[in-house]
């Protein structure tokens, strides 16, 4: 029981207590309220401040985190996807360079492939559309020809050299035979009187067969109204007229006018030449008349010219100075312009120059001479024939032959002539045994060049054979008023039967 | 049976009014245009036939017109049976011009049939010369008859050219 009343007791006091610390406290709190209220109020609010800052700092400390994290995150992101990408960009190169080699491979396989078809296919092509491949390839060939030539010009020459060389010494060679055909049919034909023609036109023979043998062709002969440079007629020698002449006349005619007017007034514009072709001008007095040939002139063309357009001009003379553009005036002209589009139907000598009948009268005196002279001589024959050849009955002559080593007949001991005669005679004849020295020859004393030299028998020198050793003749010289010496001589220079 | 008439007309004016250019379309061209820089002319062809018994063979000499020079080769206006002169409607001085070559050609070959034409009629913002001054130039000079023309669409150049054959003698 005492327990329970300590215990009350304590709770008692513990009552007591507390609820004289209640009251401390409350007095306590007045106190402080009285002394420090105002304060403490700010306090209060400065720590509401500070705990709202700190909260504000907490989540701003959480946003930074976060979008710090966020970066991070985008960072890795953006790393993971660059390394993405390296590695997409190596991949890819790595494909593409499989590709290139695929595709290098492709190509090869592919030229591979193609290469023997390619003959094939422009075979065909050339079969079925060779125009067009001839279109195509023509403007390349071309280039690439003249590059060649440009570049490998040496190469090229040595190349074509064996082509064109033979087609170029094949078209001479043609060419010349032709010549040398026309040369040989026009020689054939003249006449010794065609030849003096040719002397009298003061060239030679030759030349002037060769003037009528080169190629010539006149194309065109056309007269032109000199004042105006209409055409008046045209004509042609394939009869095939042009219907651009009436274009060419006027320009042949500004031509010609640019050329008075350049040059003075003096000079004629007389022919205009362009690679083969030749155009001859031939003025008149109201017309001029234009010849376009092909070749060498013939000879006195221009002369032909010259003359067929006076004549023209002297006959049409009123029509020409009338006319007025009306073709229909213009008489027909072929016929007068024929001879200049067949101009050897009539070229002929026609004029003798004072020259020319020098040397006319020179060859009449030349012929006259000779033919005096062959009647001379004819009368002087036939006056001295007797006499000359009283005998019908030739006499033998000794005729020399080349025969070193004749058969020798002769005996070695000969018949000697008891009388001879002092001086030779070649019209007798000779024995066998004889000879005659047919130069100057050395007598030696043994058949050989190295034995001495006794004696000269000289050319003409008659002697009679003795004896002979390989070439060699041992002979005595018979002549009057010399020695009648024996010795050795070389048989080249004897002649005996 | 058709009558031909060959006829030389001359084409003249300054450089670059376009003589060349008016005939290009119409006429028969044998030579190419250098020969216009080279001796100074180039000869065309233009026929007209006039009614069914009467053909004009116009042999048109487009002499080279140069305002550097004091005109056309003399010797190339002989025997010209007709003349077109041209002007320029965007350059004023071109027409004036025409003074100097009408009295050439009057010199060389008096009394022939002109036409005097102004040409780049298409060129309308540029156009400067009026029809009337024109005519006043035309009748100035005696000629009987003037149009307006444009080598580039081709007005009146038929025209220019039927006019002229149809004065013709």
């Amino acid at each position: 029981m005492s327990i329970f009343n300590k215990k009350s007791e304590g709770q008692a006091i513990q009552q007591e207590a507390s609820s004289t610390h209640q009251v401390d406290d409350a007095l306590l709190h007045a106190v402080r309220s009285i002394l420090v209220g105002q304060e403490r109020e700010q306090l209060e609010a400065l720590d509401r401040k500070f705990q709202i800052w700190q909260r504000e700092i907490s989540a701003s400390e959480e946003a930074t985190q976060i979008r710090f994290s966020n970066i991070i995150s985008e960072i890795q992101a953006l790393k993971e996807s660059a390394e993405k990408t390296n590695y997409q960009t190596q991949s890819n190169a790595s494909a593409l360079r499989g590709l290139e080699r695929n595709n290098s491979n492709a190509e090869e396989e592919l030229a591979e492939r193609l290469t023997p078809m390619m003959a094939g296919l422009i075979k065909k092509t050339l079969q079925d559309a060779p125009q067009d491949m001839a279109e195509t390839l023509g403007p390349l060939i071309g280039l690439a020809l003249r590059q060649q030539v440009r570049t490998q010009k040496k190469d090229i020459v040595d190349t074509l050299y064996p082509v064109i060389g033979e087609t170029i010494t094949k078209a001479v060679s043609e060419a010349i035979n032709e010549l040398i055909r026309n040369l040989d049919r026009r020689m054939r034909k003249r006449s010794p009187a065609e030849r003096i023609t040719a002397q009298l036109q003061g060239i030679s023979a030759g030349e002037l067969f060769f003037r009528d043998t080169l190629p010539y062709q006149i194309e065109y002969v056309f007269i032109i109204h000199r004042h105006s440079g209409l055409l008046l007629a045209q004509t042609s020698t394939n009869r095939e007229l042009r219907d651009d002449l009436d274009l060419i006349s006027g320009m042949l005619t500004a031509i010609r006018d640019f050329a008075q007017d350049s040059l003075g007034e003096g000079g004629e514009l007389n022919e205009i030449k362009y690679g083969e072709q030749l155009i001859l001008l031939q003025t008149s007095q109201d017309i001029y008349v234009a010849a376009v040939l092909s070749g060498t002139i013939p000879q006195g063309y221009n002369a032909l010219l010259r003359l067929v357009v006076s004549e023209i001009n002297v006959k049409y003379e009123q029509v020409f100075r009338d006319f007025d553009g009306n073709m229909d005036n213009i008489p027909s002209l072929e016929n007068d312009l024929r001879p200049l589009l067949y101009p050897y139907d009539i070229l002929k000598p026609t004029e003798i120059s004072s020259k020319q009948k020098k040397t006319v009268f020179t060859i009449l005196v030349a012929l006259l001479l000779l033919l005096s002279f062959f009647i001379f001589s004819c009368i002087f024959t036939i006056r001295l024939w007797p006499y000359a050849f009283p005998q019908a009955t030739p006499t033998a002559t000794y005729i020399p032959t080349q025969t070193p080593m004749p058969t020798l007949t002769f005996t070695l001991e000969p018949t000697i002539t008891e009388n001879p005669t002092d001086t030779p005679f070649p019209t007798q004849t000779l024995r066998p045994d004889q000879g005659v020295a047919v130069g100057n020859v050395n007598i030696r004393s043994g058949p050989g060049i190295e034995n001495p030299v006794l004696d000269i028998l000289y050319e003409g020198e008659r002697f009679i054979i003795l004896d002979q050793d390989n070439g060699w003749l041992y002979l005595r010289r018979e002549v009057a008023n010399k020695p009648n010496i024996e010795g050795w001589v070389n048989s080249l220079w004897i002649d005996h039967k | 049976m058709t009558t031909i008439l060959q006829k030389k007309i001359c084409l003249l004016g300054d450089f670059s009014v376009g003589k060349t250019s008016l005939i290009e379309r119409y006429v028969y061209d044998r030579f190419s245009g250098r020969y216009l820089s080279t001796i100074g002319v180039k000869i065309s062809r233009k026929s007209i036939e006039l009614n069914p018994d009467t053909t004009v063979n116009m042999l048109i000499w487009d002499l080279a017109g140069s305002e550097e020079f004091s005109g056309v080769q003399a010797s190339y206006l002989q025997g010209a049976k007709g003349a077109i002169l041209v002007c320029d409607l965007t350059r004023p001085e071109t027409l004036n011009s025409l003074k100097k070559y009408h009295s050439q050609l009057n010199a060389v070959s008096p009394n022939i049939p002109i036409i005097m034409v102004g040409n780049k009629e298409d060129l309308t913002e540029s156009i400067q010369l009026t029809k009337a001054q024109i005519h006043e130039q035309a009748m100035l000079l005696n000629v009987t008859y003037e149009l307006t023309t444009s080598a580039k669409t081709g007005k009146g150049v038929e025209e220019a050219f039927y006019e002229l054959a149809r004065r013709l003698d």
